[in-house]
């Protein structure tokens, strides 16, 4: 077998050995599953994000082939196929941020089996939240992937470009029309209003 | 708090998961990554793509003089101006006159055999393909059988992941019904399955030229050489355009011959394309990995090379032999390399370099893959 590598490859360095070395790709599992794994559940949930994370990786395997090795972080790459997949969901997410809008309670956390001590971080902030929720879920699905992906994923710009195919001035545009909603949606905050969407 | 902030507070109580979470989805993926190649040519099968070594410089150089000929003259587009098949396009060597001369026999007579198939028609997406290979590595792992069950469109895929274990059914997620009607080519570029491969011969001319330019063109748009080969490393993609042809159509039947092969008419024209490249070779008398007895043909004097059956010339199997050149060491990322004085990042380059392991002998059969049974069944788990 192949010695251990003594330093610490970077990504692109890990799927080209992958491409003679299929086990190799594991190890961008065990360097990406986790925050991708976090990034889905806080979207759809711990139980869609199983599924999205091993698909995710079962995708960018087959695929590594075409990952251009100048690009040394894959993890553009990884979030982009995630997108995709958790586009498929969208449906469910809107609906599940609606429900939260609604109600006050959170079927993604609710489904999150760790989260206990929900009650006292959550007070204060609740409606906060909700209307949160809801401008969330009148977003369109493109730029509700760019402004998570900035918020939740810490992705550059360039890098949700890269993942979503766009160009950056299109990540831009986005980015600035959905915080804008956020932000209408967050100062036209009052605790007895009804939570409909928040138009700028 | 600005927006953004507060929406990182959003949902912050969702944990990083717990380890048992991931567990099932690395498995998987370990099971995927452990599986024959049946869908694209691994770079294990590219390893040791043409690299030019004194010894061989006699035969193989002419190919290259020749196929770079022809990438010169067909950069004019027109597919008629395709030179592949140009009679006149580079002298010949003896030893060179004699192979050409036996290869384009062999695919002769691949293409008349492929021909008398009679026709019938294609399966439907759902219908089930039990496929049994053999692969066999010079090191470290040796011969390993694998069974895999495909749907004819892809979209489902079965196997065992440990012996005797229960049998996995994996239905993709991604993969929305190939478009096989409008363009078959860019259906098999973004899935190779048997499907795509079966609808993008298909949809191939059938006079070599046409078809060769066509391949060609598919093969760009897929990537070029980087992507048909795997890795653009120096020395591993495909030196010449027809180069390039011969391992886009190996693609194409090798992945059509893991669902029901191509059509016969597909599958005769491609081997009678394939005879139209200059500089291919064939080797008689061999084995594939299951032990039965090849025929090999090459674009690159052998090193790579694409077994048919000697006697129905259907495709059976890959054989890769080695240059004696071995694998560029892995290059250190920039992220690795910042901010180190350079006797660190020599050192960084040195153990890299320590880490890629020599190549085998020249000529040592270093990958071999083989269809020891490929056939339609009712199910996932039927043999």
């Amino acid at each position: 077998m192949r010695p251990p590598d003594p330093d610490d490859p970077g990504d692109a360095a890990l799927i080209e050995r992958s491409r003679h070395d299929p086990e190799a790709f594991a190890r961008l599992y065990d360097r990406h599953a986790a925050p991708l794994h976090r990034y889905a559940a806080r979207r759809l949930g711990a139980g869609a994000a199983d599924d999205i994370v091993a698909d995710t990786f079962l995708d960018a395997f087959r695929r590594r082939h075409r990952y251009d090795l100048s690009v040394p972080d894959a993890r553009p790459w990884l979030y982009g196929i995630a997108a995709n997949l958790i586009g498929k969901h969208s449906r469910a997410e809107v609906r599940m941020l609606r429900a939260y809008a609604r109600t006050g309670a959170d079927p993604v956390l609710a489904e999150t089996a760790s989260h206990t001590d929900e009650a006292d971080s959550r007070l204060a902030s609740a409606a906060v939240r909700q209307d949160l929720a809801a401008a969330l879920a009148a977003l369109a699905r493109g730029d509700r992937d760019v402004l998570l992906m900035i918020a939740w994923a810490d992705l550059s710009y360039a890098e949700v470009a890269t993942a979503l195919g766009i160009p950056v001035g299109t990540v831009r545009s986005r980015l600035h029309r959905a915080r804008a909603r956020i932000r209408a949606a967050l100062g036209g905050y009052d605790p007895t209003s009804v939570h409909e969407e928040s138009l700028p | 708090m600005n927006d953004l902030d507060e929406l990182r507070e959003f949902r912050a109580e969702i944990p990083y998961p717990e380890r048992t979470r991931l567990t099932p989805g690395r498995s998987r993926l370990l099971s995927e990554a452990r599986r024959p190649p049946r869908r694209r040519l691994t770079t294990a099968h590219r390893n040791t793509r043409l690299i030019l070594l004194p010894a061989t410089a006699a035969a193989a150089a002419v190919a290259i003089a020749v196929g770079l000929t022809g990438y010169a003259l067909s950069t004019g587009s027109a597919p008629a101006a395709h030179p592949s098949a140009a009679p006149k396009a580079a002298p010949h060597r003896s030893t060179s006159v004699s192979q050409a001369v036996l290869a384009a026999r062999v695919l002769r007579d691949a293409s008349t055999a492929a021909s008398r198939v009679p026709p019938k028609a294609a399966p439907g997406p759902g219908q089930w393909i039990y496929a049994k290979t053999v692969q066999y590595e010079y090191q470290p792992k040796g011969f390993t059988t694998n069974e895999n069950w495909i749907t004819f469109d892809g979209t489902q895929t079965a196997y065992y992941e440990d012996t005797g274990g229960p049998l996995v059914v994996h239905t993709s997620p991604t993969t929305p019904p190939a478009d096989i009607t409008s363009d078959p080519l860019a259906a098999f570029n973004t899935d190779a399955i048997p499907e795509t491969a079966y609808y993008a011969l298909a949809s191939l001319p059938t006079a070599p030229r046409q078809l060769l330019a066509a391949v060609a063109k598919a093969a760009e748009a897929a990537g070029g050489a980087n992507s048909v080969a795997g890795t653009p490393v120096a020395g591993h993609a495909p030196q010449n355009e027809g180069q390039l042809e011969f391992d886009y159509l190996t693609l194409l039947l090798w992945n059509a011959a893991g669902g029901v092969g191509a059509p016969p008419a597909a599958e005769a024209a491609a081997f009678r394309a394939m005879a139209a490249i200059p500089g291919v070779t064939v080797q008689q008398d061999i084995t594939d990995a299951a032990g039965e007895p090849a025929i090999g043909v090459s674009d690159d004097g052998g090193y790579g090379q694409l077994l048919l059956d000697p006697v129905s010339y259907q495709v059976i199997g890959l054989l890769q032999r080695s240059t004696g050149v071995g694998p560029k060491p892995a290059a250190p990322s920039s992220k690795q390399l910042a901010n180190l004085p350079k006797a660190e990042q020599q050192k960084i380059v040195q153990k890299l370099k320590a880490a890629t392991p020599a190549a085998p002998p020249k000529g040592t059969v270093v990958y071999s893959l083989a269809y020891a049974q490929v056939s339609e069944v009712s199910g996932p788990g039927v043999k």
